[in-house]
């Protein structure tokens, strides 16, 4: 299983990879929407997208738009944003989020709720 | 060499005595409550106990009186220093009658924790050289390092600890001077940007008094409303912050 992970923040970035590896994920990551969207479009053996939203450049209501919309794809993503405003949240699902985490959360929740997007699939 | 046996749940407690033994060049032992400790003691032999009072499954003052009363001879007069947050001589008088020899106070001052290991094993201070440091000076409330969150994510894993610890060292400066600059230039999406994304990493390490004023810039940066005394939590901000950067620096090796 190959999750890709979105975030420009470093720190969240290498939490979340080193969780998910312990999990027994095959883990990429990328630092901005621009890039997660290139390899989202060229690996098609990516099973999960999660994303942060606040993003230079490409954000991530505009990447789960790209994934969704411009490539067709049913891949589960899951936002994790410290935003949690309804408008926000609802803009996410309405774009095709399958999930919505607001930060900081609990790794262990965040194990579950993968698990469960991961066996949807 | 000085061996160390150490009694300490708390996380960051034991990194710091971790990266000051090592740079000492002591050999240690970390156990994270009394019942591991004395099963440690009784199947290896130490020069000197370290020992936190409140830990789970077995307290520090349960070990000593176990230590002092049921372990043989030769170990049941080990020295025993107590780790405590208690600045109290009435509560250090009780901690003698209970069988410490001594104490050493949190947060943990490097200074003070050499002196007593010496003392107490009866070494002259001038057999090693000590770099002195006070790295507990001014410390508060605001700006003390709280590691447990971070273990979640890291669940023991001290490498992955100090790795993350390495990564905010260089990040949070930025983060600082770009709320700063960006509050200065009145450049509201900076100051939002930045302080949305500090915020997160704050958490790691449990600083929730900054979080709340980072939190509160990030409100008013979107409200592009600055507000009565902006000034002041901008300050406080920077101060607190730099706080909590020069310990964890201390505990990098």
């Amino acid at each position: 299983m190959k999750i890709l992970v979105c975030d420009d923040d470093v720190l969240m970035l290498k939490a979340i990879e080193f969780k998910l590896k312990r999990d027994g994920y095959e883990v990429l990551v990328a630092t901005n929407g621009r890039d997660a969207s290139d390899l989202i479009r060229d690996d098609n053996d990516i099973t999960l997208v999660i994303t942060d939203l606040l993003m230079p450049f490409f954000n991530g209501l505009e990447l789960i738009n790209f994934i969704k919309t411009d490539l067709q794809k049913t891949i589960p993503i899951l936002v994790l944003s410290k935003i949690g405003l309804e408008e926000t949240v609802l803009k996410a699902f309405e774009l095709g989020a399958d999930d919505y985490m607001v930060k900081p959360f609990s790794p262990n929740e965040l194990t579950i709720r993968a698990k469960k997007l991961l066996m949807r699939k | 060499m000085i061996k160390i046996l150490v009694a300490e749940d708390y996380l960051f407690n034991q990194i710091i005595l971790q990266r000051y033994f090592k740079k000492l060049d002591y050999s240690f032992v970390i156990c994270n409550n009394g019942s591991d400790a004395i099963k440690e003691l009784k199947e290896n032999d130490f020069d000197i106990v370290l020992m936190d009072i409140e830990m789970p499954i077995m307290g520090g003052i349960e070990a000593v009186t176990y230590i002092r009363t049921v372990l043989n001879t030769e170990k049941k007069s080990i020295p025993i220093l107590a780790l405590t947050g208690h600045h109290d001589e009435n509560y250090f008088k009780e901690l003698r009658i209970i069988g410490f020899n001594d104490f050493i106070l949190k947060p943990i001052d490097k200074d003070d924790l050499v002196r007593k290991i010496h003392t107490n094993l009866k070494i002259e201070e001038s057999n090693k050289e000590i770099e002195v440091t006070n790295e507990s000076e001014n410390l508060n409330a605001e700006c003390v390092i709280n590691l447990d969150y971070l273990n979640e994510f890291a669940q023991g894993d001290k490498e992955f600890i100090t790795e993350m610890i390495d990564l905010f060292l260089v990040h949070a400066p930025n983060f600082i001077e770009n709320i700063k600059t960006g509050y200065a230039e009145n450049d509201w999406e900076k100051l939002r940007y930045n302080a949305h994304k500090f915020s997160p990493q704050l958490a790691f390490f449990g600083l929730k008094a900054i979080i709340l004023n980072i939190d509160m810039i990030e409100d008013y940066a979107v409200k592009k409303l600055p507000i009565e005394g902006f000034d002041e939590i901008i300050n406080k901000v920077e101060t607190n912050c730099n706080k909590a950067i020069q310990q964890l620096k201390e505990i990098t090796i």
